[in-house]
Order: structure tokens, then sequence, then C-alpha cells
């Protein structure tokens, strides 16, 4: 059979065009948007060159946006009955609630605030507070995510509902574990991690080691050392044939990954908690695309209310708002004033894990451009 | 499905780690085929974690007691 013809992939019709679905107002006015206002921080009218609008109601969400089968129904309701029939899930996790009229729009944000979820999350304000699942579905979390994030959206809702507003856009990522599925590009990240590297029970241990230092010579590696992002776990022969195993605490970064193949590797979680990195951002405004980078490498994660998460991130954003100019977000101002002199006001430690970044040359799209 | 057997991905074995391994300049001009006219920024250690001793771990400690004390009753 021969191959078939990669031109005849221009013709196919997608089954369904994404069109269809879409209410009449937006199929009338694809393509005809033209300018857009803000009624507060929490809605955004969109006015077509046909002369109709749309606004749209940004609503916060739960934390890792979970919810029961019976809210959603209330809020496909509320789209039903207030709306023009849809709503869209940002994937930021917000959700966005379309009417056609500003009075609408303004009985949608009435309806769902007592509903009890903040609308808000434009402007200068708190965006979204992202978090990855951890314990729910996950089998690296190290500490629960969805929970800080909660205690986060607790002690930060006005920054979100805009009864606070800041210098710039923040967005803030929770992760349980340093895959950092939750994010790791934004202002401010979190990043769960164990604080210390494993330990293992040296018998126990052979249970995730080949029987034989010759599956060594043969090329084969341990799943537990495999999956290592550092290499920090060494398997080697020994003289008697067995295959030992030694982890190098210099390059650990306390990831939890072995643990997750291979039960006989340990941890403490007693030692747990969150790195801080700050100065994130994928937007091409103020100094580009910008890396994240670890300024506090240990926060201890301390249920129910992580009072010292929150205390760290709010004392962040309070030195960030005293100091930053108008539209600069945390990355362009702490380049602006160097992160020594962050380090400095805040009387944050340096070590090894948290030196200052030295940046040269543009990250992101800008270093595929030439400056004029 | 491969690396799916233990529900664990080899994250040694992305993109990034592929440029890293095959070098920024061999990627881009050999393997993409593009002159890129800046070279990528230089930058320290990006990832996200540490192993601390019981010292660095108390340091660490009393300076985030030092900002809960500071913020008790705002948080």
């Amino acid at each position: 059979m021969s191959a078939p013809n990669p031109a005849e992939r221009l013709k196919k019709v997608l089954p369904v065009p994404y069109t269809k679905f879409l209410p009449d107002i937006l199929k009338r006015n694809l393509g005809r948007w033209v300018d857009r206002k803000f009624h507060g921080y929490g809605i955004i009218e969109h006015i077509s060159e046909t002369g109709e609008r749309v606004f749209t109601v940004k609503v916060g969400t739960p934390p890792n946006f979970r919810f029961a089968t019976s809210t959603l129904r209330e809020f496909a309701k509320v789209a039903d009955e207030l709306g023009v029939g849809a709503l869209r899930f940002t994937r930021n996790g917000n959700i966005e609630i379309l009417a056609d009229s500003l009075d609408k729009a303004l009985k949608i944000r009435e309806v769902v605030e007592k509903m009890g979820y903040p609308v808000g999350g434009w402007g200068p304000t708190i965006w979204s507070i992202n978090s990855c699942t951890a314990f729910l579905t996950c089998t690296t979390a190290v500490v629960d995510a969805p929970s800080i994030t909660k205690a986060l959206y607790d002690a930060l809702k006005p920054y979100f509902t805009g009864e606070i507003t800041l210098p710039a856009k923040l967005r803030i990522n929770v992760s349980g574990c340093p895959s950092s599925c939750g994010g790791l590009t934004s202002d401010i990240n979190l990043v769960g991690h164990y604080g210390d590297a494993p330990t293992y029970d040296p018998e126990r241990i052979k249970l995730c080691l080949p029987k034989s230092a010759k599956a060594l010579e043969a090329g084969h590696v341990p799943e537990v050392a495999e999956v290592c992002p550092t290499n920090a776990i060494k398997v080697y022969g020994k003289q008697d044939g067995s295959v030992g195993l030694d982890i190098i605490r210099s390059k650990c970064i306390a990831c939890g990954r072995c643990r997750d193949v291979c039960d006989w590797i340990d941890f403490d979680s007693s030692k747990a908690g969150v790195a801080v990195l700050l100065g994130g951002k994928a937007s091409n405004t103020g100094r580009g695309p910008l890396p994240s980078v670890q300024v506090i490498p240990w926060v201890p994660a301390v249920p129910p209310e992580y009072r010292e998460i929150v205390a760290v991130v709010k004392k962040i954003i309070d030195e960030w708002r005293r100091d930053a100019k108008q539209g600069e977000r945390i990355g362009d101002w702490l380049m602006r004033i160097g992160y020594e002199e962050f380090y400095r006001r805040l009387n944050i430690p340096v070590t090894k894990w948290n030196q200052p970044p030295r940046f040269g040359g543009e990250f992101g799209i800008r270093q595929f451009f030439q400056t004029a | 499905m491969n690396g799916l057997e233990t529900g664990v991905s080899k994250h040694k074995d992305r993109i990034g780690d592929f440029i890293m391994k095959v070098g920024f300049k061999k990627y881009t001009e050999e393997i993409l085929g593009v002159k890129v006219p800046y070279k990528p920024s230089l930058h320290g250690r990006l990832g996200a974690g540490a192993v601390l001793d019981d010292g660095e771990r108390r340091m660490w400690l009393d300076w985030v007691n030092n900002i809960v004390k500071e913020y008790e009753g705002r948080i």
C-alpha cells in the first residue's frame, strides 16, 4: 500500500466546524471585533464593527478548578438564563460567562458572587492562582498544592477582585513537586519539594536494583536511577557481583521521582516545603519573556493555613507594590532593581540555592530578532 | 504504552533537554536550518528545589518566622 499524499490532508474537512456550537451573536461577528472596554476588573465589553456588543464576566474558581457537577449545572443555568448560552474555561482555570448587555453582565456578577465566587482578574490584579492537582490524582506530589492555593486565595482575594490594585498583572503558580505541573513561568511560583536528600534501606533497596552487576555491564539502567532528573543516583557493580546504589547529595534536588518508582527510597516528609521562584513571564512586554528564578529555596509547608507561605507571598507582593512603576511586572521590577537589592530589602540570606542570576541576552521569541 | 508502565515520564528526554544535549548552535543551524542573530541568554540555575542540612533549614525557618511575625493578624 502506498503512503498517503500529504497534500491530500489540506483538502480534509474537519468532522465538526468549530463555529457550529457558537452562539449566534458570536457567529455573526466572527472577525469583526474592533474594540473593547473594561467595566471594573471582571467585565470586558467587546465591540463589533456591526455595532453589536458582548460582555465577558470573568469568575475565579476553586483551586485546581475542581467542581461538583451540580455546581457546573448552576453555572450553565446562569449562562443560559442571563448570558448568551455560552461559557468557557480559561487555561488558567477561570470561568468566563458571555452576555449581550452590560445589565445582564452585572446581574451575572451579582449571582455568581452570591454563589460564593469572586469576579475580577483583569488589569492590574491577580489574574489567576494556578495549581496542579497534587495528591488527588498525582503520584509524585510532595505538598498539597490546591490547599496552598486555597490559603493564598483566601488571603489575596481583594487583589483578584480589584479592591486592592497592583502595579501590573500578577499570576501565581503552585506546584506540588518539582515537576512543576502547576507552572513555572509566572510572576510568583511555589514548588513543593522534600528539602532533603532521600535515604534508603540498604537491604530492601535491592528490590529496586538488578540482581547482578552483569545487567549494568549490558547497559541496563535501573529505573530508580533513570528517572532522576539530575543524575544524582548512581548504581554500580560491586566486586561480589551484586549491585550498589549511591545518592549524590550535592546533585540531588529532592524532587522525589526516585521514590515514585521504588518503595524503598524514603523522604522525611516533615521537612517538606516549597521553593519560591520569582519573575517569570511569557509576555513580550517590558523586558520581554523572562524565566523564573529561585529566590527562596525553602519555606515550610504547614497545613491547613500555610501561614508561612502566605506571609512570604504577601511580603513579596507588598514590596513590589511599594516600589514598582505602573505596568512593571515582578520580573521587570527585579531586573530594574537587581536581585541583590531585592535580597537586601527582604533580608534574604544568599546561599548556593538562590544565587542572584546573571542574565545576558534575550529570552524567548526576542532572541530570534534583531533589535532596531 | 511506552513510558506509561509506571506512570513516570523520563524528563531527561524532553525537547529542552535535547537542545541542551546537541547544543543550541547545532540545533538551530543544522537541525532547524535557521541562523539566529543572538546567542541564547546565559543564566544561572533555574531549577526548583534544595537539599538543606538542619542548620540551613533552621536559618530559613528563622527568616520565615520573622515575616510571619511581621504579618501577625494580617493573614
